[in-house]
């Protein structure tokens, strides 16, 4: 514990080794690449994922109210065959 | 005597409210001597959090222009360097995240090698061993190590962590704990 080694000791080498990592003039190209006008690209790449994503969800809206409007339907339909099978001749006769 | 961990990098007192200032307004030479100033430093904070020299320059250039874009919002300047280690701390963040997915679907994608770094290998050895050691804590805790290790204050790291500075100073013991013992390990 009296002697123990100290990690942080090659801090200076940590710092020494990104300052080399990064490529000249780092400033400068930041500055071209701030002033530069919007990626078209990106400006494209944000656009299609955005048309996507509606579409999903318009998707995904009509595909919920098509299966509502089938259960509501199969609900419906169930109940005017049970209608059907209480007003039939066969269920009216007397036992 | 308990271990220490070795006295901060004398930071500069933080940049000239007037060179802020005028970066803010959008004067270029002003904008370049903020960028010349804090390099070094972020890229060594950005090193240290992801481990790897590839991404540092281009991981750097993003953060200093999200500054660029920042800065007009920043009605505090005095806050200036908490809140550019803040978007750098949320920068590499996001990296790691996003590279964890990159290597679940592109698991032998050659691009993952680091790139060699032309220093001193002694110098380049040392640097790895120790930010191979930090990888092992959590990116919470390694930020706050190494924004100690850059010269920010604890109100300043509560600042930036969006904490407080209670939480900070024990989250801050308990990591040079950890790193003193995985240190004392490797040893």
């Amino acid at each position: 514990m009296k002697n123990a080694p100290d990690p942080f000791s090659v801090w200076p080498d940590v710092e020494h080794c990104a300052s080399a990592a990064l490529r000249p003039n780092l400033a400068g190209r930041v500055l071209l690449r701030f002033a530069a006008p919007p990626d078209e690209l990106s400006l494209r790449a944000t656009l299609w994922v955005g048309l996507s994503t509606a579409a999903a969800c318009l998707a995904l809206t009509l595909a919920f109210q098509t299966w509502r409007e089938h259960r509501v339907t199969g609900d419906a339909l169930a109940q005017w065959q049970d209608l059907a099978a209480l007003s039939s001749p066969a269920s009216t006769d007397a036992p | 005597m308990p271990c220490t961990l070795a006295s901060p990098v004398a930071p500069p007192d933080g940049p000239p409210l007037d060179l802020v200032k005028a970066a803010q307004a959008g004067t270029l030479s002003a904008q370049s001597e903020l960028i010349h100033a804090y390099q070094a430093r972020l890229a060594g904070f950005v090193y240290a959090m992801l481990g790897r020299a590839a991404p540092v320059d281009d991981l750097c250039q993003d953060i200093f222009i999200k500054m660029l874009r920042g800065l007009p919002h920043l009605h505090s300047p005095e806050l200036f360097e908490p809140w550019l280690f803040r978007m750098a701390r949320n920068a590499c963040i996001d990296h790691t995240r996003r590279e964890k997915w990159r290597h679940i679907f592109t698991p032998f994608d050659p691009a993952t090698d680091d790139m060699p770094i032309p220093v001193d290998a002694e110098k380049r050895d040392r640097a790895e061993a120790l930010l191979a050691l930090l990888q092992r804590l959590h990116p919470r805790d390694r930020s706050i190590l190494i924004m100690a290790q850059q010269g920010l204050s604890l109100a300043e790291m509560a600042r930036t962590c969006a904490s407080t500075t209670t939480a900070i100073k024990t989250r801050l013991h308990r990591a040079r704990e950890r790193l003193r013992k995985l240190y004392e390990k490797r040893a």
